[in-house]
Formats: C-alpha cells, structure tokens, sequence
C-alpha cells in the first residue's frame, strides 16, 4: 500500500467545528510552524523552502527507484477500478480554461484544476512546500538567482518530454501583453523583466526565466532577494510548449488537443454542463492517485446542496447558512471545518478622498461593528471574527495582540464620528457599500454590517452588490473607483509577505504608508533570525491596523460536506488535528489527488450523466 | 296602481308602456357611455374584487410609514431569523428584519415603479402613436422601424442592459422599463387612430378647418380612450412583474429599500426552513399583479363597444 494511505495516529476527539478547538489547533499549527523554521536553517519557513527543499524523505536513489506505475494498489475498503469515480461540482461561468497560465479567475478551480502538469513545487497536507516537477532547488547567495532541477522521466502524453523549455514558455505567455492574463500582478516586483515585459517595454525573450545547463534545469532570476520565491512558485503548472504552438493556448479545452503530464488527462469537456477527466496511463511523476475519473458538475452553486443530498456529488463547501444548518441536523458528520486559505473579509475606504480620509472617520467605522454578534447569528462554523489582517495560524499572525485597535465600541464610535466634524449620522454624506459577488454568506454579514453602520452612527448606507469583473475593474483603476466597498482576500502563498503585500503603495487600495511599504520590504528579503523576521512583518501589520484603511470584520473558515464514501489520509487529522480536504483541494498543486479515494460504498453511477 | 303623471322627470304612463325600458327612460335623460360601462363594471365580480384588491394594496402603499411595525433599515442581529409571532406576524429575516415592515414596504416600491414606468411608456408610447397615425408619410414609418426594432430585443434583457449601464436605483428602473413598454401603447393608439381618420366625424371637424392636432386631441384621442386604459392598466402588473424579475436576478434596487423581487430571490435557499421569508413576498406580487390584471379585464369586458 502507498505510504501515504496509511493511517496516521488519531488525535483525541474533538467536536471540529467548534471554535475554540480551531482555535486551538490553529494556534497550534502555528506553533509547529515556527519550530519547523528553526530546525530547517536561518531563513524561516520561506527559507527552508528556499534552502533547496529536499524531500527528506527520499535521496536522489530513491527517487528513480520510485515507482513510476499508475496501477496504485488500492486499500481493501475501495471501490473497485471502475467505480473509482470523484465527482465535485464546479459554478458554471467561470469554466473557460483548466489552466492556471491561462486565466486564473476563469477556471475551474472550485472543481478541480491545475492538473495536467505537476506544478515545479506543491502543497502537502501539513502546508510545507515538497518537491514535484522540481526534484531540489537552490538560490545563490543574494537570493536572486534560483534553480531548479527537473524530474527528467516526466513526459507529455504527446511523447514529448518535459523540459525547462516547456515553463519559459508558459511564464512568456503569462507576461505577453497580448494575452493580458489576468495575474499579471502576483509576479510584479518579484520577477526580473516582468514588470517591463507586461508593459510591453521590453520583449519576452529578455524574461528572467530561462533554461539552465541543459533541458531538465530551470533558472529564474528576481529583481529583488526573494527567499520567498520556491514557495510563490507554487503555481507553476506549465502548459505544453509545443500545444502552445501549435493549438493555441486553449489546447486543455478541448480533448482532441488536449495534451497532459500530469495524473490525470482531459476526457471529456461538454461546455456548461460537466467536465470529465481520466487518469492518466503515461502519467511519470511522483503522485500515487488511485481515483481514475474526476467528474467536474457545472451547476449554479445554489443548486450543489440539493445535489450533494441526493448523492450526485461527492463534496460541496461554502455553503448557504440555510444548508448548514439543515446539514448540522441531518449529517452533522459529513461537516469539515477548515483553514481555507486563510481568508480575511474586510470593508475598505479610498483613503484618498473624503469622507475616508480622515483618520477618525475610519477609526469610527472600525468601532462600530459588533463582530461577535455577527459570528453568533450569521457566520457560525463558517468564520470567526477578525480585528486584524493575518488569520489565526498564518505565519506571523498576531491576533491576539491587534484586537483592541478594532475593537467594538459603539460609543467611542459615536465621539470619535462627532469628532471628525460630524455631530451625528445625518450630516455625514451617504454612502454606498459596494460588495465585491456576493454569496449567501457574504451578502447576509454586508448587509449586516451595513445595518450596523446606520444603527451605531447614525449613518445612511445602501448596499450595491457588484459583480467580480466589474468591480476589480473599478477597484484596480488608477486612481481607484471605488470609494467605500467591501472584498476579501486569501493567501498565495505561505509567507506573510504574500498577505501583507496587498495593502504595499501602488497595489490595488489606494493606501500608501511609506513605512509599512519599508518595513515590509525589508522582512521579506530579511536573512537573520526568524523570530525577528516575524516581528518586522508584526510590526508593520500593527501599523497597517492602526491607521484603518480597512476595517477587517471575519477570517473565513469554510465549511465542507464531504460523503462518508470519501476516504484517504485526505480526510484524517493532520498533525495539528484540522480536518478536512486542504486547500488547494483536489489539485497537482497539492498531495491531495494521493491521499483521496473512493470507498466500496459509494452508490455506482454517479457521474454518468 | 295610481300612476299619477307629474313632471318631466317622472314616470308617466307613456314611459312605462314603451316596450323598451332603457336608462334614458327612467332617467328622463341620455345616459352617456361612461356610466353604462362602469355599472357594466361593477356587475361583474371579478373586476370588483380586483378593484378591492388594487385598492387595499395602494392603501398600504400610500400609508407605508404609518402602519409599518418598524422603520424601514432596522434590523437586529439577535432577532435574526425567527418565525412569525405576535411581535413579527411575518417572522425575520437572516440579520433581523421585519418581514412585514419589508413586504410593505416592497409592495410601495413595486407599485411606484408599476405606476411611473406605465406613466412614462404613455408619455412616450402616445404621442408617438399619434403622430404615426395622424401625419403617415415617413413620421409613421419612422416611428414604425423605432417600434420594430424594440420588439426585436426581449424585453427583461434590454432592461437589465440599460440598468447595468446606467446604475441601479429606483429612478433608473423607472425610466428602463418604462423605455421597453410603450412599444404596445404606441401600436395600440397608431392602430385606433387609423380607424377613427376615416369616420364621418373627423372628416367633418376637418372640412370645418379644425386644426389637425386639435382633431386629434379633442375629437379622435377620447374615442380611442377606451382600448387605450384597458392597455394602460393591464401593462401595470406586467411592469411590477418586470421590477420583481430585474431585482430577483439582483439588478437594480440597492438594499435597504425592500424590492419583493430580491426578497424572493434571497429566500431561496431557506425555502426548506424559514419557508415565510419567500412566503409573503410572494404572496404581495401576486396579490398586485391579479388585482390589476382584473381591473383590467373588468375595464375590458366594461367598455367593449360590441356588447351594447
């Protein structure tokens, strides 16, 4: 049996979706977190990684020795072959493309994606950064130079190999202005060449990507120290070179053309109604998947619930408050609460223009949201409250510490709102709240909040839900078009520099702090002690939550219904006792397709229509 | 059996011998078409029930703030989500809203977006039809061509566009639904004015040199009035239908002003467990759009000219 199905060590029971518990164990993850920095060198989580994050389980002997046969011995409880289906619903208008190098926020990602080619880097279940397509790594001295050695057995299912060719075009097509992807920003300021190559102000040839000594080895330059960067890479999952050439970048939409490294290969594709994929027979790469269909269900996701109730798919998370709660009494059991991405929620002001900038008026509006209440009545296992910007268990969190800046109080927002100038509410301009796509979730606590704003300060406030595109058009313009608006936002990557570098000077809020923007900068290429490595990052966190550009309302911790014929070291408590199908779920970016299978108890069928 | 003869008014012998008993005869006087068509009106039940039934809710519009249990924005946290009582007949919503505050409130919103949109398709519509119908020539078959190209688009998705491109709020929806419905008012009034041209009448007022547009105010538009309300009021319920599908898709009115629509749409997903917060909501659009869709056919059956 593949080592990674084996059962781990049970922790004691504990009720997962109480709060205190998570609470607990995030705190505790948090806790390993660091201890794991210390033994892996001086550079902290982010320099473990950078180190040349070695499997350490295996040395380079064993990795040829590695079993590169897909015929995955399946444990006694399994479905058989055939009936070893995994089907996941997926929203339907967001299912242009699987890739990630394509558009990022059209693709299938609730569902499954991201799984034709092994990413340079993946995610395991305890969020430590482990080899996939690149077997070891290295940076040189100043960190701005890494390479990265290929698996040289991986291979396209076209017979072409997988080469470092294969990533310098897919990071070319990201940066071409003719493309206009979509994340063009995650690599800004990071990678060399990148912010003139998507300007359009130098060509794509002169991108800091390129192959190294020969075609199994990679090398990307940064502009500045990026200890940080194996594990920004992360997404790295390339697209074929020669698909790209010859079909266009949208080869994976299509099975005729579709071309794959990875576990798993592109079957079938039927637009708005269901994507199939199977597994992949050439697949050569490390993951053991013993699933050999995934069926991706296009549905609305206010129809998921009714269809996992009726056994037409296997998983659903983010559901409707109304679906938990029939969920807590009918199958409390199929319940997962998990870290998510460790997503915070939060409203946000032009800072630039009045009435926002004022630094009282903000601070008012930060006093005037009853976070606890809106956890008790709206929000139950699905988020807690957040008066600061890194959620509990990330990296350099510091909650606790941040909770009385933000705190509700709503008399002090009163004075501090009539200190501003205005004596009470009504000659305070109206305002529109605008929601970035609001879901059932979302939409209840904005509009609770709202609600809170009229009623704490006397305040007029309407609520304009917007749509995603619409609103990260009017967000990203410069200058900025939205004045008052409310939006969320999860981590990258397992740094504190991904999170904090959001609200960095020229990124997408109008807040400018030249010694947030310094002491940020400085942490993220700092090379010393972690400790202080992480006090530099709480530092400027503390700044950020003190000068309220934004006021931070929840951390999410979404909800998960996974069907008890769902097994694998998937669905057991990881070290620090979460359960649940890890984010980025069911991806080549993350060990999670080895660790899931299906049991002997599924109903047969379910992804046949 | 003294029947004393009396004065003009009265009912003298050669009345009551006359083989036919009409209105004119007991009155003494010519009754004119508008009092026959509303007693036709009011015999039927149908039309008098709606016409109920359109009342009571106009009332409730019209006294919003007086009978409402609270003001419109409130809402409490820790009242969230309760079953109809005695202090929320119609229970509360998912942050602590009244339902009841909100379905009459939403009914006001339904109504004064039912009412204006209509105005403006006439304000539109009507004159445009006249014109069409009155000059001919090249005014009729431009207005024509405008009306052949407004069919062509369908009706909800050209509203959603000219929402999505002007803003939500009230007015905006006013103005975009009112823009996709005159289309049938123009027709209508085109089509009585072509019949009316040819009539004896018109032909005479012309040949006295009575000035076109005071022929077609004074003297054709009152005759062709009665097809016209019929349309007028049967395209009420289609315009509040219109408003409660845009905010059911979530275009249009921004919260906290209650639109039925986006209470229906955000009850949905409780449909199994808080069944009242799509209950009542829709419960107030139905009741709207039957009663204005039975004064209008009660107007309809009333005022047709064939029945005489």
């Amino acid at each position: 049996m593949s080592e990674k199905l084996r059962s781990r060590p049970r922790f004691p029971i504990d009720d997962p979706r109480d709060p205190s518990v998570i609470a607990r164990r995030i705190a505790f993850m948090d806790q390993r977190l660091r201890r794991r920095s210390l033994l892996g060198g001086t550079l902290g989580f982010a320099g473990l990684a950078a180190l040349g994050g070695r499997d350490f389980r295996l040395g380079p002997a064993d990795v040829a020795a590695r079993a590169r046969s897909q015929d995955v011995t399946l444990p006694d409880d399994a479905a058989p072959p055939d009936q070893q289906v995994y089907v996941v619903p997926n929203e339907p208008n967001l299912d242009k493309t699987p890739d990630f190098y394509e558009s990022v926020y059209e693709r299938l990602s609730s569902g499954s994606s991201d799984i034709f080619s092994d990413p340079l880097v993946r995610l395991s279940r305890e969020f430590e950064i482990i080899p996939a397509a690149a077997l070891e790594w290295s940076g040189n001295e100043e960190g701005t130079v890494w390479t990265f050695s290929l698996d040289p057995a991986l291979m396209w299912n076209d017979g072409n190999p997988v080469t470092a060719n294969d990533w310098v075009a897919t990071f070319r097509y990201g940066a071409d202005p003719a493309h206009a992807w979509d994340f063009t920003w995650y690599f800004q300021g990071v990678m060399k060449g990148w912010d003139e190559a998507i300007a359009g102000e130098i060509p794509l040839e002169e991108l800091g990507v390129r192959q190294g000594a020969d075609e199994h080895e990679l090398i990307v330059e940064t502009q500045v120290p990026a200890p940080f960067l194996p594990a920004m890479l992360l997404y790295s999952c390339p697209l074929s070179a020669a698909a790209l050439e010859e079909h266009g970048p949208l080869y994976n939409s299509n099975p005729e053309t579709s071309v794959t490294s990875g576990p798993m290969r592109l079957a079938e594709w039927l637009v708005d109604q269901r994507v199939v994929y199977e597994k992949n027979p050439d697949y050569q790469g490390s993951l053991q998947v013993p699933v050999n269909r995934v069926v991706i269900k296009l549905a609305d996701p206010g129809t998921w619930f009714i269809m996992y109730q009726n056994d037409e798919i296997d998983f659903m998370d983010d559901p409707a408050p109304a679906d938990l709660l029939v969920a807590q009494s009918e199958f409390p059991d199929q319940i997962y609460s998990s870290v998510g991405d460790f997503r915070t929620y939060y409203l946000f002001f032009d800072v630039t223009k009045a009435p926002f900038d004022s630094l009282e008026v903000r601070q008012a509006f930060s006093h005037a949201i009853d976070r606890d209440a809106i956890k008790q009545q709206i929000l139950g296992p699905a988020g807690v409250p957040a008066y600061s910007w890194l959620a509990p268990g990330f990296p350099a969190a510091n909650g606790e510490a941040l909770s009385s800046i933000q705190n509700f109080d709503a008399a002090k927002a009163k004075e501090l709102l009539a200190s501003a100038g205005f004596a009470d509410g009504s000659s305070f301009p109206a305002q529109v709240l605008q929601v970035r796509n609001p879901n059932p979730l979302t939409g209840s606590v904005s509009q609770a909040v709202a609600g809170m704003l009229r009623e704490n300060l006397g305040i007029a406030v309407e609520v304009q839900d917007v749509d995603q595109d619409t609103f990260m058009d009017a967000l990203t313009a410069k200058p900025t078009e939205v004045l008052f608006g409310w939006v969320d936002y999860g981590m990258d990557f397992l740094d504190p520099y991904n999170m904090l570098s959001v609200w960095l000077s020229g990124g997408r809020h109008s807040w400018s702090n030249e010694e947030f923007d310094q002491k940020v900068k400085d942490a993220a290429s700092f090379t010393g002690d972690p400790a202080e490595r992480t006090k530099m990052f709480q530092d400027a966190e503390r700044i950020l939550v003190e000068d309220v550009p934004a006021v931070f309302v929840f951390h999410g911790t979404p909800v998960q219904f996974v069907k008890p014929w769902v097994k694998g070291a998937a669905l057991e408590p990881d070290a620090n006792g979460i359960t649940s199908i890890h984010w980025p779920g069911y991806t080549a970016m993350s060990t999670v397709p080895a660790e899931l299978y299906i049991g002997a108890d599924a109903p047969p069928g379910r992804g046949d229509q | 059996m003294g029947v004393t003869t009396s004065g003009p008014a009265g009912i003298d012998a050669v009345s009551l011998a006359s083989p036919v008993l009409t209105l004119e005869g007991i009155a003494g006087r010519p009754v004119s078409n508008t009092r026959r068509a509303l007693r036709r009106f009011f015999q039927q039940r149908l039309a008098v029930i709606g016409l109920i039934i359109s009342g009571f809710l106009i009332a409730i519009a019209l006294f919003a703030p007086l009978i409402a249990p609270t003001s419109m924005e409130a809402s409490s946290l820790m009242a969230a989500n309760k079953f109809p009582s005695s202090t929320y007949p119609f229970g509360t919503d998912a942050i602590g809203r009244d339902v009841l505050t909100r379905v009459i409130y939403g009914t006001r919103t339904s109504l004064i977006v039912g009412f204006s949109a209509v105005a403006i398709a006439c304000l539109i519509g009507i004159p445009l039809g006249l014109a069409a119908g009155l000059r001919g020539g090249w005014v009729d078959f431009t207005v024509m061509r405008m009306v052949e190209v407004m069919v062509a688009f369908p009706g909800i998705l050209f509203a959603m566009f000219l929402v999505s491109i002007t803003g939500g709020g009230v007015r905006n929806i006013i103005i975009a639904i009112g823009v996709t419905t005159w289309v049938t008012l123009c027709r209508l009034t085109r089509s009585q004015l072509l019949t009316l041209r040819e009539q004896e009448f018109v032909q005479a007022a012309r040949s006295l040199g009575v000035s076109e547009t005071r022929i077609a105010v004074r003297h054709m538009l009152p005759n062709a009035m009665a097809p016209l309300i019929v349309a007028i009021t049967l395209a009420i319920p289609t315009a509040i239908f219109a408003e409660a599908g845009l905010s059911f898709l979530g275009i249009g009115i921004n919260e906290p002003t209650p639109s039925l629509g986006k209470m229906v749409a955000d009850s949905a997903q409780y449909i199994g467990v808080y069944w009242y917060l799509g209950f009542f909501p829709t419960l107030a659009i139905a009741l709207a759009m039957l009663g204005f869709t039975f004064v209008g056919d009660g107007l309809r059956d009333a005022m047709d000219p064939r029945q005489n």
